[in-house]
């Protein structure tokens, strides 16, 4: 394994919403952890819930983007802020598609849909009557499982993507 | 990672590179039966790699050239007249020989001494003795300032190659990422060596004659600013096989600067070599007549001459 790809493997980035009612976790490139502050889950309803962790995951991406960068200023030994800007066509069309994708991760009990388009426009979509079906545990665990499908699916679509404009 | 385990990074490159691209692949890999056609099909387009490296194990040590560089330095002391003598390339100053004041200090001592062959010691040797000196001192300078070039040009060849091996490793590990897989090298060859003009002398012709001088930028820092960066290279791949071309092509750069700044110190030592050979009274003393004369002949008046 080389140094970037161990650093990326280990990168955890942390997010919480509400003043910690629901704290989450992105690491190991794809995997999430979410957990809910003691007795904050029953004061939720799932309209509340859409948009805490629509905000959690835009807090967490972003976090996790600053985190990338970072390790790639110390792989690449240059300091590395953003993205380069497009130079060729092929460059600006594979930007322009990539704003398109659209990410899509669910839970295996169906209860929680999680979207997100060009990494920018969170969607959260929980079932009616989840947050009394579901324990706190069950729920956070349902939310990570989405989570951490959206993300490999974001990746999966990207390697695609670069395999069709580049390959 | 570093320089001295070059192809031990050739190695993980070239594994990298054959694992990122079975696992492109995709389901197929698991495949025994694809895999066995598939495999060193991959493994063949990565074969080259090790190749790649292997020259640059070879390079000069840049420690070689710190030995004639410092038996340079004792001859620019050998040599080191006037006052503040100074290394007209890296401003250094040299404390003067004193041995050499004693030559000009001869002529006292020969003031009986007359005749052709006098005269001659007198024109030829004791008067310009200073200037040819001097003039020797400035091609000792010259050298000097070659080897330091040459110390620092394969000094930065080292960090060169080092670095195009560490961005090829992150650029493999960050492909599948989602932004572009781009990556730049700013070649430290390029800025190694620094080049001035110096007008030493005018001698007898009606024009200045300018020494070129090539000199490492550490040793020419104060006779010229230093070199700015140049505009650093760009590549970029989004595949195994993309990353590695861009890989020989980084390579081939670092390759062609290397040639182009050996080029540049060759032309430099050498334009300095036809300037010698073409005025090469202006560094060594005329051979004397008196050592072509034979008892016979050595108290004509073509040699000793007679006392007035």
């Amino acid at each position: 394994m080389g140094v970037l790809a161990d650093r990326l493997d280990s990168l955890r980035v942390r997010a919480t919403a509400r003043g910690g009612r629901i704290a989450a976790e992105l690491h190991h490139r794809t995997e999430v952890s979410l957990v809910f502050g003691a007795g904050s889950y029953h004061r939720y309803d799932e309209r509340l819930l859409e948009q805490d962790l629509a905000s959690l995951a835009r807090a967490l991406w972003a976090g996790r983007m600053k985190a990338y960068y970072q390790a790639l200023s110390e792989a690449f030994e240059e300091p590395v802020t953003g993205e380069p800007r497009p130079v060729t066509p092929r460059d600006v069309e594979y930007r322009n598609a990539r704003d398109r994708i659209v990410a899509r991760g669910e839970s295996s009990g169906g209860h929680i849909v999680i979207s997100v388009r060009g990494m920018r426009d969170w969607t959260v979509r929980i079932a009616p009557g989840t947050v009394t079906a579901l324990t706190a545990d069950e729920f956070a665990d349902e939310a990570a499982a989405a989570g951490g499908a959206l993300v490999r699916d974001q990746f999966a679509q990207i390697r695609g993507l670069k395999d069709r404009i580049y390959g | 990672m570093s320089y001295s385990d070059l192809m031990g990074h050739a190695a993980e490159i070239q594994r990298k590179a054959v694992d990122k691209a079975i696992e492109d692949l995709g389901g197929r890999r698991h495949s025994r039966s694809y895999m066995s056609e598939k495999r060193p099909e991959i493994e063949a387009q990565f074969a080259d790699i090790p190749a790649l490296f292997a020259p640059f194990t070879q390079i000069p040590e840049p420690g070689s050239f710190d030995p004639p560089i410092a038996s340079m330095g004792r001859v620019l002391g050998v040599l080191s007249s006037g006052q503040t003598p100074k290394d007209p390339i890296s401003d250094d100053v040299y404390p003067a020989n004193i041995i050499l004041d004693k030559v000009p200090g001869a002529e006292s001592y020969i003031e009986d001494w007359t005749g052709k062959a006098a005269m001659d010691f007198k024109s030829f040797f004791i008067d310009p003795f200073p200037s040819v000196v001097s003039n020797q001192f400035t091609v000792a300078a010259i050298l000097k300032a070659g080897l330091e070039a040459e110390k620092s040009l394969w000094s930065g060849a080292r960090t060169d190659i080092d670095t195009i091996a560490h961005k090829v490793l992150a650029a493999l590990d960050n492909m599948d990422d989602c932004g572009k897989n781009e990556w730049t090298i700013g070649f430290t060859v390029l800025a190694s060596i620094a080049f001035v003009g110096a007008t030493v002398f005018t001698g007898g012709t009606a024009a200045p004659i300018a020494f070129t001088v090539a000199g490492g930028v550490l040793s020419t820092t104060a006779a010229a600013p230093p070199m700015s960066d140049p505009e650093p290279n760009r590549y970029s791949g989004e595949s195994p096989a993309a990353v590695i071309a861009e890989m020989r092509a980084g390579i081939g750069d670092l390759t062609r600067c290397i040639n182009e700044q050996e080029r540049r110190i060759a032309d430099s030592i050498s334009k300095n070599h036809d300037l010698i050979a073409k005025d090469r009274t202006f560094f060594v003393s005329p051979r004397p007549a008196l050592a072509d004369a034979t008892p016979g002949t050595v108290r004509d008046g073509a040699y000793l001459g007679y006392p007035t």
